[in-house]
């Protein structure tokens, strides 16, 4: 077979390949997959390998030294919130000062 | 002979090939090159396929999301009857039918062409339409202590919004079918993506309402709470403002009136009604009037960014802003506006643990304007602007 039938064949494989790729990578849904995965790879790396306290998180506090506890959310719980649990240093019960959620996005549609 | 075999005799035939070998490889290269063609004459076929595909795959997983939202709250209900002992069979078709008839509840927009007393009819519409939805609510959980009530409503208000949404879209979907018009399905697939994020935002909120947890627009009663841990002393004012918390704080020196939804259950209160009573009936004489808000950013602006402005910080559809701004203008009292930035998503969901440190910034910078503008024995009235929902006070 001649040069040209080679180079016709493979430019035109080349570009129908290229033209496809481009058509997947452009498409919202695999560009979203793609960049929440290597968000989530980041966020793993950044918290080394998730020991950090993740998630919906509920910071506890003690009115009279200030002494912080950070636990897993509690259903039920809200920021003001007076809770059973005493305080270590002055016997003091603790008071919900903080619900947040701390992570990455959860994925929608 | 098989199809193949003859297929390449043609191409042989017909002088696309000079041998077996390479027949194959240039009718390979034209059925590309046809392609390319078509695609170059037809892409707008194409891309109205590809509109009609992705805003019919969009309308599917909306549907989807509704369902699983619908199912989340008939179950939550369920829970809090049997939590509270109600009999072991709940009529979950029942529930079904209030949360449906609730979700196509509407509320018609007053006649603007006459606009005198336009604002007084819209806080008529707002009301009436809160207190209707938290009435049905109320009749599906009899004994159930409002703030968990106030918390299903939001989560169905939500719904509501996601289900006006679906149908939105569904009606320009068929409308596009039905007229064979591309430009429809194009314009309804260029707002995909802000819708998108709409959406997934209130998905996040009716699970997190569900739960009583602070979603992102709760920074602003959350840094009047956090305002209030710092006073000397604080004492509520008894009054009759629906609910809404009124509060007396002690700032070094100063008296800080504090005004905020009620919480810990889900509500925004009726803030404007709250500081008519203080300027009106308390007769007090504010040096300012701060509110407090959580503010949409713009793309580049960050989690959590503090600005600070003059102005009523407040969103929604600005009948309580209208009803600030005129006791202000009034009684000429200076408005300040602290607001915390974030995003529509990171506002509707569990408040992000950026805007959470944000709000110790802005209840220092309260406290700094505070000290700067308000001499000791004055008097000034800050605003927690937002719901309330897992904030007490």
């Amino acid at each position: 077979m001649s040069f040209e039938y080679y180079y016709i064949t493979v430019v035109g494989l080349v570009i129908f390949i290229v033209v496809i790729v481009i058509a997947l990578v452009m498409n919202e849904r695999y560009f979203r997959l793609i960049k929440s995965y290597l968000s989530q790879t980041k966020e793993a790396e950044a918290h080394g390998g998730g020991q950090a306290l993740s998630g919906e998180v509920e910071v506890l506090m003690c009115p009279r030294c200030g002494f912080t506890k950070t636990i897993p959310f509690r259903l039920g719980d809200y920021v003001g919130k007076v809770t059973n649990e005493a305080c270590p240093n002055d016997g003091e019960r603790l008071v919900v000062h903080a619900i947040y959620y701390s992570g990455p996005s959860s994925q929608g549609l | 002979m098989d199809l193949l075999a003859v297929l390449q005799q043609v191409l042989l035939q017909t002088g696309l090939g000079t041998s077996q070998s390479n027949a194959w490889l240039i009718f390979l290269s034209n059925i590309i090159w046809i392609a390319m063609i078509f695609l170059f004459f037809f892409q707008d076929y194409v891309m109205i396929w590809r509109y009609a595909y992705t805003v019919g795959s969009f309308l599917t997983n909306l549907n989807r999301l509704i369902t699983n939202n619908v199912n989340l709250v008939i179950n939550h209900v369920d829970q809090l009857l049997r939590s509270n002992g109600s009999p072991k069979n709940v009529n979950k078709d029942a529930i079904e039918k209030t949360i449906k008839d609730l979700m196509d509840f509407v509320v018609i927009e007053p006649v603007n062409a006459e606009p005198t007393g336009l604002m007084r009819t819209l806080k008529l519409l707002v009301t009436t339409y809160n207190d209707r939805l938290e009435d049905s609510i109320r009749s599906l959980l009899p004994s159930i202590e409002r703030t968990l009530v106030q918390n299903v409503v939001d989560a169905v208000d939500g719904l509501r919004e996601l289900n006006f949404i679906y149908k939105v879209i569904m009606h320009y979907y068929r409308l596009s079918n039905k007229y064979r018009n591309p430009y429809l399905m194009m314009q309804v697939y260029m707002l995909l993506p802000i819708l998108r994020e709409y959406v997934d935002a209130l998905n996040g909120a009716i699970s997190t309402f569900l739960k009583g947890q602070p979603v992102g627009d709760a920074a602003g009663p959350l840094t009047v709470y956090r305002f209030m841990r710092g006073c000397s002393s604080v004492e509520e004012i008894g009054h009759n403002v629906k609910d809404t918390y009124i509060g007396l704080c002690n700032f070094e020196g100063r008296r800080v009136y504090v005004v905020k939804a009620r919480g810990p259950g889900g509500t925004v209160g009726n803030l404007d009604d709250g500081i008519a009573y203080l300027v009106e009936r308390v007769s007090v004489k504010p040096r300012f009037i701060i509110t407090v808000d959580a503010a949409l950013k713009l793309e580049g602006e960050k989690t959590g960014s503090i600005a600070e402005g003059v102005g009523v910080a407040m969103g929604g559809i600005g009948v309580e802003r209208f009803n600030i701004e005129r006791i202000a203008s009034k009684y000429g009292i200076p408005l300040y506006a602290v607001l915390i930035k974030m995003s529509m998503p990171e506002a509707l969901s569990a408040m992000p643990k950026e805007v959470e440190g944000a709000v110790n910034d802005a209840v220092e910078r309260v406290k700094r304007v505070i000290r700067e503008g308000v001499g000791e024995g004055e008097e000034v009235i800050l605003v927690g602007v937002g719901n309330t929902g897992g904030v007490a006070q």
